[in-house]
């Protein structure tokens, strides 16, 4: 027996070595850098180098956010209710439904266009052409289609994510080796489940990656969106403060929407470092 | 157990150049129940496009293969099939992976894991069940994806140069496991080789291709188990002569005849 066979002889997996959490990426001298721009800032606001109107300070920042979070009466005024958290959550709910029907339609014809190359010569020009329009300059145009409702900024995100999700799901499916589909076939699986249990599953690593750039893309066009006409959300927030140039407000507002937008990436690896899983194992 | 029969067999393809190439010409075969053929050839020959029509991955152009009577109309868990690159799965476990085939056909879990075990211990892999493929060596995987074709009892066991990347010991070792499993089982055996040596000792039969045809059909009739050792017997010697010189290989056995 080889010694690699006797190596995985007996090994049972624990539970931590199941889930193989991926270890946070926390790079001691990105924080060391984090530090010092915020030590900067302190400084240079303490020491009265910026007035607080163009920098207020730290402080002032976790202020705003601690006492506008849940309910804000100064945020009422604006007809923005439900404080700092109703808002991130309106932001963060369009952000989510967006993504999740982009995953859904993109990844879904990506891998279909990788498979049938009619189909492929059919929908490229579409969606190569409605990747290379600059997606700020629509926004106006669901503006003019939907008005100011959830459905004018989710669809502008999905045009955005669908977009991104086909590309990196089509190129995945090119890349997966063809004996795959092929040795599903012949052990009798039907074209629905090799859809799934290979080009989907088989994909994964690759498409996986593209839901973090959409994702990650997402957040500032959703804000962007929001600042030309919204009910609710923080570009709303963001808008309303410039209004009534409340610069401390607007930072308290980007920098809570920011803490949101890592926590939910850093959540989304995990996820995904469960899901693929398989990758990381040590190769013979 | 299945009978294959093969009538007229033709296999046209076309370049992107628009120009017509004949990977298989007029070929015309049967192979018992149980038998266990290879088939052999230069580079190119078309035996691989050969088993890929018998596998039902490639329509046929022309003519007609059945297996017991009946046409092959496309791929079928009765034919099983191992490839000669990696097939097995990287993103399942060893043995979903194993149990694939009957997890495609509703079989339940508990008779899915328990005949995926058996399949395991059978090609004595049953201490890595729960392993990633990527934590297996090469001659590993092909072991999984053995035990994965015979999982689903398939009755024509069909085999593209599985070994060809293998190390020499590692090849040997599998040839045991396929001569087992071919005991046990009794499927009829398509495999594809390049290796003289290898189809010497697997073969009842060997069949020879060359630009599309069949140019020889030999009936090797040495003792089983065979062993490298009965590569050296004479009967084996003279079929190695005929093979290699098919193989466009003249000048090697010549100069192995100077120098006897």
């Amino acid at each position: 027996m080889s010694a690699s066979v006797e190596v995985l002889e007996g090994r049972k997996p624990s539970f931590r070595s199941a889930i193989r959490l991926p270890k946070l990426p926390v790079d001691p001298l990105g924080v060391l850098g984090l530090l010092i721009v915020i030590g900067a800032w302190w400084a240079i606001t303490t020491l009265g180098l910026a007035s607080p109107m163009f920098l207020p300070p730290p402080a002032g920042i976790i202020e705003s956010i601690r006492d506008n979070f849940f309910a804000s009466p100064y945020l009422d005024n604006y007809h923005l209710g439900g404080g700092l958290y109703s808002n991130i959550a309106y932001t963060f709910s369009n952000v989510m439904i967006s993504l999740l029907v982009s995953c859904i339609v993109g990844v879904g014809l990506g891998l279909l266009s990788a498979r049938l190359s009619l189909f492929r010569a059919m929908i490229d020009p579409v969606m190569l052409t409605a990747g290379t329009i600059p997606i700020l300059v629509t926004a106006p145009f669901f503006l003019i289609w939907f008005g100011t409702s959830r459905v004018a900024q989710t669809a502008l995100l999905i045009i955005y994510g669908v977009t991104i999700l086909y590309v990196f799901a089509q190129r995945a499916g090119d890349n997966l080796d063809p004996t795959y589909p092929s040795a599903a076939r012949m052990l009798g699986a039907p074209s629905g489940r090799i859809l799934f249990d290979v080009f989907l599953l088989g994909t994964l690593p690759e498409v996986l990656g593209g839901v973090r750039i959409a994702m990650a893309g997402s957040w500032g066009l959703e804000t962007f969106s929001e600042l030309l006409g919204a009910p609710h959300g923080v570009g709303r927030v963001i808008q309303a403060m410039a209004t009534g140039m409340d610069t401390q407000m607007m930072i308290a507002t980007i920098l809570a929407l920011a803490a949101v937008a890592v926590a939910c990436d850093l959540i989304v690896l995990v996820a995904f470092g469960y899901l693929t899983r398989w990758r990381r194992v040590a190769r013979l | 157990m299945a009978h294959i029969r093969m009538d007229h067999v033709r296999q046209v393809f076309r370049r992107s150049s628009g120009d017509l190439v004949q990977a298989v010409s007029d070929v015309n075969l049967n192979i018992a129940n149980s038998e266990f053929v290879c088939l052999i050839g230069p580079s190119g020959c078309g035996k691989t496009t050969l088993l890929q029509i018998v596998a039902g991955l490639l329509p046929l152009s022309e003519g007609e293969i059945t297996v017991n009577g009946k046409e092959i109309k496309g791929p079928s868990p009765q034919r099983g099939l191992v490839f000669q690159r990696d097939s097995v799965f990287p993103w399942m476990r060893v043995i979903d992976n194993v149990a694939y085939g009957l997890t495609c056909r509703g079989v339940q879990k508990a008779e899915r894991l328990e005949t995926a075990r058996k399949c395991l211990q059978q090609v004595g892999l049953s201490h890595v069940e729960h392993s990633w493929p990527r934590e297996l060596s090469g001659g590993m995987l092909k072991r999984v994806a053995i035990a994965t074709v015979f999982a689903n009892s398939p009755r024509v066991l069909l085999m593209d140069e599985p070994f060809g990347a293998l190390d020499y010991v590692t090849k040997l070792h599998l040839h045991q496991v396929v001569l087992n499993l071919w005991g046990q089982y009794q499927p009829t055996v398509l495999f594809v080789t390049h290796d003289v040596d290898e189809a010497m000792l697997l073969a009842d039969r060997i069949i020879v291709m060359k630009e599309g045809r069949i140019v020889d059909d030999r009936r090797i009739q040495l003792e089983r188990p065979r062993t490298v050792e009965s590569l050296a017997l004479p009967e084996a010697v003279a079929h190695k002569e005929v093979l290699l010189r098919h193989l466009g290989l003249d000048a090697l056995v010549d100069a192995a005849r100077t120098l006897q």
